[in-house]
């Protein structure tokens, strides 16, 4: 897996491309992502357009990212879903969780009310 | 039509993408669809990476066994491991409220969606999943 930052104002855009599968962007997800938290970011998306591929410990890091931002009294929404990732968050029910938006520019905007 | 091949080997995690491989090449032949094999390649990951952490408790020496047969018009997945097994009707809905927010918990239930039987089985020497695929549908 990899990922690029943009900033957009006050909102981090993390942009993810690849694999997040079990040893292999599970752990990069979640450091890049701690990292963001603690360098004082409130509002992330995820963008999820490059990510071909992703497994129960994939899902398991977008909900530790997902609770690690509430704790951090942040907020973590997901954008650009390829429709295997849409069908995966709905199988799961992680639908219900996330905040998800067709594209990022959607969901950078949806934090400014 | 009847072919089997297998692949034996240690319980390292990094040998979840090598038994990816080994399913992909071998699917081939078979004309399943590439969404399809997607979503099969996901249950094998779950069921060899569950053989590794769950069942050979991440003891390298310990072998697992991915044997992939093809019998008139289903594939059948067999993932062997060293362990004991477990009690599948004490895991949790990860689908349940109350769990949706657990990080863990969701490999069986989504082999349980991608495959369309999935079955147990407890031996002497070890446990196994064997995950059944109907080619025509």
């Amino acid at each position: 897996m990899k990922f690029d930052v943009l900033e957009k104002g006050d909102v981090t855009v993390i942009q993810l491309s690849g694999r997040i599968t079990l040893g292999s962007g599970d752990v990069k997800l979640r450091d890049k992502l701690v990292e963001e938290l603690e360098k004082g970011k409130k509002k992330i998306v995820l963008d999820l357009g490059e990510v071909s591929f992703m497994d129960s410990a994939g899902l398991g890091e977008l909900v530790a990212a997902y609770t690690s931002a509430k704790r951090h009294g942040a907020q973590v929404k997901l954008s650009n879903l390829t429709k295997k990732i849409d069908d995966l968050l709905d199988i799961t029910r992680l639908s219900s969780v996330f905040e998800t938006y067709n594209s990022t520019d959607e969901a950078v905007k949806s934090f400014k009310g | 039509m009847l072919e089997k091949v297998s692949i034996l080997f240690n319980s390292d995690l990094s040998m979840t993408d090598c038994a990816e491989e080994f399913f992909r090449a071998a699917v081939k032949r078979w004309n399943i669809e590439e969404d399809r094999i997607d979503w099969i390649a996901l249950s094998l990951r779950e069921a060899v990476n569950n053989a590794i952490i769950h069942g050979n408790q991440n003891c390298r020496d310990k072998k697992v066994e991915v044997v992939m047969e093809a019998v008139d018009k289903e594939i059948l997945l067999r993932i062997w491991d060293e362990g004991r097994g477990f009690d599948i009707y004490s895991l949790p809905d990860p689908t349940k409220e109350e769990n949706l927010l657990r990080p863990h918990g969701r490999g069986i239930f989504l082999i349980s969606k991608f495959v369309d039987s999935v079955r147990f089985v407890c031996r002497e020497t070890g446990f196994g999943v064997e995950l059944k695929v109907e080619l025509k549908k």
